[in-house]
């Protein structure tokens, strides 16, 4: 086995392009997420997350651009990155005739590793029967079944494809606090998880750091605790229309004499322009994710439209 | 006590690949309990089935969207294919076997051999190429059947000397190909035919009202689309036939060959294809159930299906071969009802699988089974049952095909009362020539 050295990002990606005929799925991405980190890999319907997370995985082969998992090519140290790696992707898929059992089995026999006690645990919190067939299952059971195999191997870096879709939002809810937030504690200085969704507000207390993909390209990249400093919601309210506001650009909401302005690095700026206007109330509050998300995303004049 | 259970990936590739062994070693034992006179179905068996079986070695990742699963774990992808190569390379073999004692001649081992290098290496790589589980089977499936005819005409020395380096190019092909497969989303079931040239952008750019095709055109587009893979076989048979027209003047002997006749068994090949894929490739793509939503009836739909599939069918599979045999075969009666009854028992068949691989592996098992059955009934009876009751049993099973397509589940009770209502519209057939004779 190649040695990998301790101090390599766990995911290292330049200039990443792939391209499926002449559509350019993944367009010059750059990404890199350091070990330990709950990353989260955000984007709209087909920006390209799960074409870049197959090449992550030597599922895809670039276009062009470097791809380094542990510091290594996955293409040509294929198992050496798999082997400490787990995937559940967007599209679960089981064979047809094994029961639960069986599939937990034969994901087993490919690891080194494999916790029965969490395998357990897990199956009991999903309620999961091992006698039944997977193609008997339902789309939330087959992920859940999906993070269980997942999960056992105690791999070093968690790759989740849209990993809550399909699931209830009881057994959402304990997979994201408890699931993924134990994989973690387990030995948090190693474990990474690297996670593609829409449910972006479902994750923000685990993200550490985040890249927002657009069109192929990272628009965004910022550490969460960064983020929620920069992007701020400022709430002013006066008592008559302040007409001729220069507010230098920010996205601003207004609801009669009702303010509210995103902010993106300058939020003390903006509040001494809105104080020279003497408003009644003025408070600030940061961003969920979420709402970075989509002010980075949605054109300026669709979230000013009052 | 040490255990002696087989590694879960071998047991796994075995399981995958056990109903096309089983499917086609019933094939092969119907055959030959059926004696001699089948002896050549049999043979046709064992060369298709042999090739199924290669094909779904790699095949089965595709039909059931588990390359992602498979490719994501940590093993080696030599060890994955090898473990494949193993176990479809043993299945082969048993079936060879079994083959060779049951309906081969001793003259017909070479197709032994052609069946088990297509099976190996050609199938899986022509399955892989076109990230479709059926493409291996009907692109390679005939051709160690070309092994006898072309070795009578030619010599098997100069046939060996041509196939022999295109397995080994296709071994070493689809090594390469696997060990760069790519996890493409989706089945990978679109066999990309040239299109027409499309038309312009204002119109593909215009809304939805402006753009307005009939429905009933749309589905016939639909159903078109669906069978790709005839196409293809098809234009592959022109080609074929073209080479021999043309290569006529210059090999001694193939003027006498009779590419007639194995047109007229291509055609038979080609309407099970046809049939198998009308319902089951709807039901693989998933797009079954929302299609049926449409504000249109079912038995609309169907009927649409049904027309174009047998429209299909009697131009593809009938008037296609005559047209090329140019008289040389005449019309026959009994081949184009036999061509209709191919058609229709394997829409039936196709409206119970979930996949076209497994409609196309069970048509050409039941098909050979009832092939025997109507011979030995048409023995009993003087050939005139089958007029009688066929037609009652094709309608009958393209009623019971609608009823199985538009339904969610397939329930075994149901599919037996149906298998039973055939039975006796044969029964029935048989007790009217009896007391008219």
């Amino acid at each position: 086995m190649m040695p990998i050295s301790p101090d390599a990002p766990v995911i290292d990606i330049t200039g990443l392009v792939h391209r499926y005929g002449r559509t350019d799925a993944v367009n010059g991405l750059n990404l890199r997420v350091q070990p330990g980190r709950c990353y989260g890999f955000f984007g709209r319907n087909g920006a390209g997350k799960t074409t870049t997370i197959k090449c992550l995985l030597n599922l895809l082969r670039p276009t062009s651009g470097e791809v380094k998992v542990f510091g290594l090519d996955p293409a040509r140290h294929e198992v050496a990155v798999k082997s400490r790696l787990a995937y559940v992707p967007d599209h679960v898929a089981f064979y047809p005739w094994m029961t639960v059992r069986e599939t937990l089995d034969y994901c087993a026999s490919f690891r080194q590793t494999w916790n029965r006690d969490t395998e357990r645990e897990l199956l009991g919190q999903f309620r999961l029967d091992l006698r039944q067939k997977t193609s008997h299952l339902s789309k939330g059971q087959r992920t859940q079944l999906a993070l269980i195999t997942a999960i056992c191997p105690e791999p070093e870096l968690l790759v989740l494809d849209e990993p809550t879709s399909g699931l209830d939002p009881i057994v959402r809810r304990e997979f994201i606090q408890t699931v993924i937030a134990a994989y973690q504690e387990g030995d948090p200085a190693r474990r990474t998880v690297f996670v593609s969704t829409h449910l972006i507000s479902e994750f923000e207390g685990l993200i550490d750091e985040f890249t927002i993909i657009e069109g192929g390209r990272d628009v965004l990249t910022l550490d969460a605790d960064t983020a929620r400093e920069r992007y701020q919601k400022i709430h002013a309210r006066f008592s008559a229309d302040p007409v001729g506001l220069d507010l230098g650009g920010a996205r601003v909401l207004r609801r009669g004499r009702d303010l509210e302005v995103l902010v993106n690095g300058n939020a003390d700026e903006v509040i001494d322009r809105l104080r020279a206007r003497s408003p009644d109330t003025i408070t600030t509050e940061a961003l969920t994710l979420e709402e970075i998300f989509v002010s980075t995303l949605q054109p300026a004049e669709k979230v000013a439209v009052a | 006590m040490s255990s002696t259970r087989l590694p879960p990936l071998v047991t796994k590739e075995i399981r995958a690949l056990l109903p096309a062994w089983a499917a086609t070693l019933c094939a092969v034992g119907v055959a030959a309990v059926s004696g001699p006179r089948s002896h050549g179905l049999g043979a046709v068996a064992y060369v298709i089935g042999s090739v199924t079986l290669g094909s779904q070695s790699v095949g089965h990742e595709y039909t059931h969207r588990t390359l992602t699963l498979l490719l994501s774990q940590p093993v080696e992808r030599r060890r994955l294919l090898l473990t494949k190569l193993a176990v479809t390379s043993t299945l082969l073999l048993t079936l060879a076997a079994f083959a060779s004692l049951t309906v081969l001649k001793p003259d017909e081992r070479q197709l032994v051999l052609g069946s088990i290098l297509c099976g190996l290496f050609l199938a899986p790589l022509l399955t892989m190429v076109c990230r479709n589980a059926l493409a291996g089977p009907v692109f390679a499936g005939a051709m160690p059947m070309w092994a006898p005819p072309l070795s009578d005409l030619m010599g098997a020395g100069v046939v060996w000397a041509v196939a022999l380096p295109a397995f080994a190019v296709s071994a070493v092909a689809s090594w390469r190909v696997f060990m760069r497969l790519e996890a493409i989303d989706g089945r990978g079931s679109e066999l990309r035919l040239p299109q027409l040239p499309r038309r312009t952008r204002a119109i593909d750019d215009a809304p939805a009202g402006a753009r307005a095709r009939h429905p009933v055109w749309l589905l016939v587009k639909k159903e078109l689309h669906l069978q790709q893979m005839t196409f293809a076989v098809a234009g592959l048979w022109l080609v074929i036939w073209a080479t021999a027209l043309a290569l006529a003047p210059l090999v001694p002997g193939l003027p006498e060959f009779p590419l007639a006749g194995v047109g007229i068994l291509y055609g038979a090949l080609l309407a099970v294809l046809i049939g198998s894929l009308a319902s089951a490739e709807e039901r693989q793509n998933g797009t079954l159930e929302w299609q049926l939503l449409l504000p249109m009836a079912a038995w609309q739909q169907w009927a649409i299906k049904v027309g174009t599939v047998l429209t299909l069918t009697a131009l593809l599979s009938y008037a296609f071969p005559l047209a090329l045999a140019a008289g040389q075969v005449g019309i026959i009666g009994w081949h184009a009802g036999a061509i209709v009854m191919l058609t229709t028992a394997s829409l039936y068949i196709s409206s119970l699988c979930r996949s076209t691989v497994r409609a196309l592996m069970v048509s050409g098992a039941v098909l050979l089974a009832l092939g025997e059955l109507g011979l030995y009934v048409a023995g009993a009876f003087g050939g005139v049952v089958p007029f009688v009751s066929v037609p009652m049993v094709c309608i009958l099973m393209l009623w019971f095909a609608l009823e199985n397509h538009r339904s969610a589940e397939h329930r075994p009770e149901r599919v037996a009362s149906q298998l039973l209502w055939m039975a006796a519209g044969l029964a029935l057939g048989a007790i009217v020539v009896r007391s008219i004779s």
